[in-house]
């Protein structure tokens, strides 16, 4: 039984960020039609920035994550006004697009290898000092991770369910037309949701720094299949789908070494896992677990 | 009669004048024809290119190895110039690329090198790497390519027209050494969980190293591979201390176990006094950037370094030359590599990879006078005279078979404590 609950923790952890770094793919999609291959390289900036702070200039991790969350969220409005909206105001195609954001990806994360070089680089927290919960291991790493995790998790929710906000950006996402025939500032609100989309990955970025304990530019890139798995799961374009499948995705990878089940599979093959669990959930629900019910 | 001879005179002289020019051009001919038997006789440079991982995984060994290439390619220079044969033969490390310890990158770095016409690549440092280059760049173009420190059997093994070769000591080694060490330590019949990082080095360092330990009786229990770019180390960490081992066998990196480690230690139920790890983790500074509670006590053999009057005096040497740079224990295999190839390439008299890939061979195993780098000018005199060479060297003696491999290698059994590698012992392997 300990072993199982470590298992489902560890999932969760590893499932929170493939959650907030999904939600990030999900938002533009839904709002903007655009999915978004650089992410994977806004979570590497995030932990890229979180290493300036807490390293380079010696911060402690707290002032280090916020740093990353604020540095992403620049950076993604950055290229909102020099990147993205330049291309849709030339009224590039989803395949332009989609081609465009794997090019930026490229972009980004050549430059970090340029300005940060390939060397694996460590936060400065004490990865062992260990907690033993009711028998379930944790790291401080970890339960900061997951604290954050879960903080982050919740207060999303929140911001679609319960603020002007939240539900501006789902009537946006629902019907973009109808939403700026009624008034809606969308261009703001593409803002907002590049902004959301930087917080969200800074977040990750320095949760999955402090989790791996050693990192290079190809952190992000390393996460992008399972950030899409879950998004694909949860159902393209749906926020809280994006969340779900995160959460199932990083619990279904670590479940699969559970030795109770015929011994539990090599970790070699969690990735595999992630997929076969995809390709299953899509062949019972094709739109996603959440598909029909983007954004809300 | 005053013209007859006059005219004879000149009749003569013509003909002594024709006889001279064509003597003059036999000689001249005879000289250039032979140059292939008598080295030395035809101006040429041996252009040399450095594929290091400067960055990445094995940055810690990049900078300093090819510090020591290029202080091998400076010693020859030197020499030649000693000799003043410099205007005739000399040596250029023309380059040096980034691979940032991926095989991507390693290739394109050698496409880079083919395109500054090198002779010779002088790297990379992991098998992967070294075999993509090999099969890409090095065997298509001609290139002779030697690895310092890749150690998979599968490079020796490469149809390479015999243009590959490894100085660094083959896993083939390491595995009966570690297998040896282990037994001595805990017993030969010892139950073992072993976990390596899943690519070419690890799987086939792994795959050596349990053939002979359970040839030799030991138990082998848990075995587990990982992928070093996995999102979380813990379900590997869980799975690896699975069962009651009485040790443990880890193949991988320090940088990847820097992830690892800790997720070992977490478990609670894994100590580094009952593991024994690859030779790569033989770093200090990577050691303690991990954590002593993930490598206190670390057991491990790797080739031998600054155990014999050569290598101290190597050691000794590289340190007053680059003193920026740290010494990683694998400078000698760079540095040999590059004096070899010079010595080859001279006794060959060409800088042509085809040409002079046989003479490395040779050159490395004699038979013929023994040679050290401390008296690389007589070596090259020795060359210069049409005399057969043995060349020893840092690292080991070389003598490499005609697979391009190390015949024997000197291991050294160390344990990391204290923020120290200390070497318990020294054995010779053949």
């Amino acid at each position: 039984m300990t072993e199982f609950l470590q298992l489902v923790v560890d999932g969760l952890i590893t499932g929170s960020i493939f959650a907030l770094a999904g939600i990030g793919v999900s938002l533009p999609y839904a709002i903007l039609r655009v999915v978004n291959f650089a992410q994977g390289e806004y979570v590497t900036y995030g932990a890229y920035c979180a290493v300036l702070v807490n390293i380079v200039w010696g911060g402690n991790i707290a002032l280090a994550t916020i740093a990353a969350i604020a540095g992403v969220a620049l950076l993604s409005v950055f290229l909102e006004f020099s990147f993205w909206r330049p291309m849709r105001n030339r009224r590039a195609g989803h395949f332009t697009m989609l081609l465009a954001s794997f090019g930026l990806s490229l972009v980004m994360r050549g430059v970090l290898f340029v300005i940060g070089s390939s060397n694996p680089r460590t936060y400065r927290v004490n990865v062992f000092q260990v907690y033993d919960i009711g028998g379930i291991r944790l790291s401080k790493s970890e339960l900061i991770a997951v604290i954050l995790g879960f903080v982050a998790i919740t207060l999303i929710g929140l911001l679609f369910a319960k603020t002007h906000t939240g539900r501006t950006m789902r009537a946006l996402a629902d019907d973009r037309s109808l939403a700026a025939v009624a008034g809606v500032n969308t261009d703001r609100l593409v803002v907002i949701t590049w902004i959301v989309t930087g917080v969200l990955a800074g977040l990750a970025g320095v949760l999955q720094g402090l989790l791996q304990n050693s990192f290079d530019p190809n952190m992000g890139g390393d996460l992008l299949l399972p950030v899409f798995a879950a998004v694909i799961l949860g159902g393209v374009g749906s926020a809280y789908g994006a969340l779900a499948g995160g959460l199932l995705i990083g619990v279904a990878m670590q479940l699969s070494t559970w030795s109770v089940l015929w011994g539990g599979l090599s970790p070699i093959w969690q990735q595999v896992v992630a997929f076969a669990a995809l390709v299953i959930a899509l062949l019972v629900r094709p739109q996603g677990l959440l598909g029909q019910a983007r954004l809300t | 009669m005053l013209r007859r001879p006059a005219s004879g005179w000149r009749r003569g002289g013509a003909i002594s004048l024709l006889s001279a020019v064509v003597a003059l051009a036999t000689i001249v001919t005879t000289a250039t024809a032979s140059g292939g038997a008598k080295p030395g006789q035809k101006p040429f440079q041996l252009k040399i290119g450095n594929i290091m991982p400067l960055t990445g995984d094995l940055s810690a060994f990049g900078p300093s190895l090819d510090a020591a290439a290029r202080l091998g390619a400076q010693l020859v220079n030197q020499a030649l110039k000693g000799d003043h044969l410099n205007s005739k033969f000399s040596v250029q490390i023309v380059d040096t690329q980034d691979d940032q310890s991926k095989i991507p990158p390693a290739v394109e770095a050698a496409q880079k090198l083919a395109s500054e016409n090198v002779n010779v690549i002088i790297g990379t440092l992991s098998s992967g790497s070294t075999i993509a280059v090999a099969q890409s760049v090095a065997i298509p173009k001609n290139i002779v390519e030697i690895t310092p420190t890749s150690s998979s059997p599968a490079i020796t093994a490469l149809k390479d027209n015999n243009l590959v070769f490894q100085m660094g000591p083959n896993d083939n080694f390491q595995a009966r050494e570690l297998a040896a060490t282990i037994a001595k330590q805990i017993g030969s019949h010892a139950l073992l969980n072993i976990g390596w990082r899943n690519d070419d080095y690890g799987n086939g360092a792994a795959a050596l190293f349990k053939t002979l330990w359970k040839k030799q009786g030991g138990k082998i229990g848990v075995t587990e591979s990982w992928d070093p770019n996995a999102p979380s180390f813990d379900s590997i960490a869980q799975k690896l201390v699975g069962g009651n081992p009485t040790a443990y066998m880890i193949f991988d990196f320090p940088q990847t176990f820097q992830k690892l480690g800790p997720a070992l230690v977490r478990t609670g139920k894994w100590s580094p006094k009952k593991t024994f790890v690859s030779a790569e983790f033989r770093d200090a500074n990577a050691l303690a950037a991990i954590g002593a509670p993930a490598t206190e006590g670390l057991r491990g053999v790797a080739a031998s370094n600054g155990t014999t009057p050569l290598q101290n005096a190597f050691t000794a040497y590289f340190k007053r030359m680059e003193p920026g740079k740290p010494a990683t224990g694998y400078e000698s295999f760079a540095f040999d590599s590059v004096i070899l190839a010079s010595l080859a390439a001279l006794q060959a008299d060409s800088p042509s990879g085809a040409t002079f890939a046989k003479d490395i061979e040779a050159v490395s195993n004699g038979p013929g006078k023994t040679f050290t780098y401390q008296h690389i000018a007589a070596a090259i005199k020795a060359i210069e005279a049409g005399t057969k060479i043995d060349f020893d060297g840092v690292s080991s003696p070389l003598d490499l078979s005609p697979q391009g491999a190390p015949n024997a290698e000197r291991y050294d059994v160390w344990t990391y404590t204290g923020g120290q590698i200390k070497v318990l012992s020294t054995q010779t392997i053949k």
